[in-house]
């Protein structure tokens, strides 16, 4: 059993936990953050996508022990006091989702994305979130959503 | 035959697009998946099926 100290959302947890335990069953059984979902559990979806230290990690590909004094973001954590996060509110404006399941893990990537890259293209935006699978083919519009963003200064 | 189309003038409800009303949910991580309930004495199932 490992201590680990992990900020989320802002909230500084302390807890005793297995060295096995993945950072995404961390944060939704042990947190309580049920935001953040588990897709595939095998890395390859990116619905658990959150910020470690403020880049994007598939929180399944993370043992908890690793964010050990970390700052993690999720989806949770996006939006602030002054309301949604530009993304947030460009996903809900172009209808960038359906179902659902994988926005979390979207908006997020798209976040870190926007981060290295304010204006990105849409071949640079379709780059970016190659690791985040959409089944309800969202995916035109989830481009244009960032694109959205990037415009109303989703970077800053 | 001549087929006339017109597009209509967008009324109260066609040719608008509508934001959807189950987005705020969606996008702030607070929707309740059935992979978060929790129940009491809740059991687990899996089916292991040969190949």
């Amino acid at each position: 059993v490992a201590e680990v100290t992990v900020s989320v959302d802002g909230v500084k947890y302390s807890d005793h936990v297995e060295p096995r335990l993945l950072l995404v069953h961390y944060l939704r059984e042990v947190v309580g953050k049920t935001g953040t979902p588990v897709g595939c559990d095998t890395s390859n979806c990116g619905a658990c996508t959150v910020l470690l230290n403020g880049e994007s990690v598939k929180s399944c590909a993370v043992l908890a022990v690793q964010a050990d004094g970390a700052e993690v973001t999720t989806i949770e954590g996006m939006a602030t006091d002054g309301g949604l996060h530009p993304l947030q509110q460009a996903f809900h404006e172009e209808h960038a989702l359906q179902c659902g399941y994988c926005t979390p893990g979207m908006i997020i990537a798209a976040s870190d994305l926007l981060r290295e890259n304010p204006h990105p293209s849409d071949e640079e935006i379709r780059d970016g979130l190659e690791g985040n699978l959409c089944r309800c083919t969202g995916y035109e519009n989830i481009v244009r959503a960032v694109r959205r963003a990037a415009q109303a200064g989703a970077s800053a | 035959m001549t087929a006339e189309t017109e597009t209509a003038a967008p009324t109260a409800e066609f040719g608008r697009a509508r934001l959807r009303k189950e987005d705020e949910r969606l996008i702030t991580g607070q929707t309740n998946w059935t992979d978060n309930i929790r129940l009491p004495g809740m059991l687990h199932i899996a089916f292991l099926r040969s190949p």
